[in-house]
């Protein structure tokens, strides 16, 4: 879909409070252990079914959604995870299929190519394996992530690789961009390491250091592709309470992917549409994302046009409308990078 | 007649987006078009021009025209498949 036209979409949906995207957590269980993991446990309680997702999927088509993304945990340890994918495609929605790639065999990779998923992303974790497999804390994963993107491109599916950055692989950034290129596949690089979704900081002790994200700014700036936000007064800052959901593993739905704050309830108890529309827990989200856009024209300087997320924020100090001190450092990393391709300095 | 299986849809605020799966495009429908388009699956070509009538106030001829033109095309296209 091109830029032009999911900003379109966007905005009609923002006037509409439809959820435009929807993100489904098909389990926590999964068979790596990633360092900075934003899941706080890796076994499901009490894990929804077929069934319950196959509600919450009916519920998406009605509330408007057209765009799904499954993620997990590993989705693919869920049993039920294709139930899943084909209950989406035959509503006529998109899906996007997160996986670490280690269980992507040939004929996962026939099933995948036959429901036509937009993409299935996979994260590399280092240009070399020692590096990834210390990430995952998984030996031998990088060499199973490889197979499992060989047997998607045997099978033609569309695939995107993608980096979080994190001080343990940030000095191979150079690499994983090169090889990345050197196989032909679409890459994408996140910088942005979150709290554990019950609050936890422990991930946060991975962040990149201040050389990691001038590199990785510098990189952005020499593709001209440093993220920058629109705002206009009286905007909203992102999609928040408004274009987006989330459903975890155990049926709590929250306003947005990153928003763990409070949820608005759990599909077990009230079904997702009545959820989504009177919801207070919604409403007030919806909220904070008028109430930060304001607060970061208002403040003014690099945070007045580069993105921000009220949940990171939330997380880090509280305060979901201003700018913390980590977005902030951000923001200047990636201004002093603009400003130095546009000077070549 | 039903919308073909490799294409995702949606109608946002009146207009609709489809999205081919194969072909890897996307596709604006006007408000009249996403009207059609959203009923393709469950009512039948005069059914369909009936309602567009009534819904956007136009006589029924013209419906029937408009509707069967935009059907036509959809079949050129591979968007709409024999149920």
């Amino acid at each position: 879909m091109s830029q032009r036209a999911s900003a379109f979409l966007q905005e009609r949906a923002l006037r509409r409070a439809q959820p435009l995207s929807a993100l489904l957590e098909l389990t926590y269980a999964c068979n790596w252990r990633c360092v900075f993991c934003y899941n706080p446990r890796h076994h499901d309680k009490r894990r929804l079914d077929g069934d319950e997702w196959r509600a919450v999927i009916d519920d998406l088509r009605e509330l408007g959604t057209l765009n799904v993304t499954l993620t997990g945990g590993e989705p693919l340890t869920n049993p039920q995870a294709f139930e899943v994918m084909a209950a989406v495609r035959s509503r006529a929605m998109t899906f996007r299929l997160f996986t670490n790639g280690s269980l992507v065999t040939d004929d996962v990779a026939r099933r995948l190519a036959e429901l036509r998923p937009v993409a299935v992303e996979l994260s590399l974790h280092g240009a070399r394996a020692e590096t990834h497999d210390r990430t995952t804390a998984t030996p031998g994963s990088f060499d199973a992530l490889w197979r499992g993107v060989a047997a998607l491109k045997r099978h033609a599916v569309p695939t995107i690789l993608k980096t979080p950055l994190t001080r343990i692989n940030e000095h191979e950034l150079d690499e994983m961009v090169a090889l990345t290129e050197r196989e032909g596949i679409p890459y994408n690089l996140d910088a942005m390491l979150t709290h554990r979704d019950d609050g936890d900081p422990g991930p946060l002790q991975f962040s990149m250091t201040r050389e990691g994200f001038a590199r990785y700014y510098a990189l952005l700036a020499r593709r001209n592709q440093i993220p920058t936000s629109h705002r206009t007064p009286g905007g909203v800052n992102c999609g928040l309470g408004r274009t987006t959901l989330a459903v975890d593993p155990e049926g709590f739905v929250y306003p947005c992917p990153q928003w763990r704050k409070s949820s608005l309830g759990n599909v077990r108890e009230t079904r997702l549409l009545h959820l989504w529309k009177s919801s207070a827990v919604r409403l007030e989200a919806a909220e904070v994302a008028n109430k930060a856009n304001d607060a970061l024209l208002a403040a003014g300087g690099p945070m007045a046009r580069f993105p921000f997320c009220p949940a990171v924020a939330q997380e880090r100090t509280g305060d979901p409308v201003h700018a913390d001190p980590l977005h902030l450092a951000e923001a200047e990393a990636a201004e002093r990078a603009r400003l130095g391709a546009a000077t070549g300095t | 007649m039903r919308i073909a299986p490799d294409l995702a849809w949606q109608v946002v605020d009146g207009e609709g987006v489809i999205v081919d799966l194969a072909g890897r495009r996307m596709f604006g429908l006007s408000p009249s078009a996403a009207f059609i388009w959203a009923r393709i699956d469950t009512a039948s070509e005069s059914e369909i021009a009936g309602e567009l009538a009534r819904a956007f106030d136009v006589d029924e001829s013209r419906a029937q025209a408009d509707v069967r033109g935009f059907l036509g095309l959809l079949r050129e296209r591979g968007f709409v498949v024999a149920s």
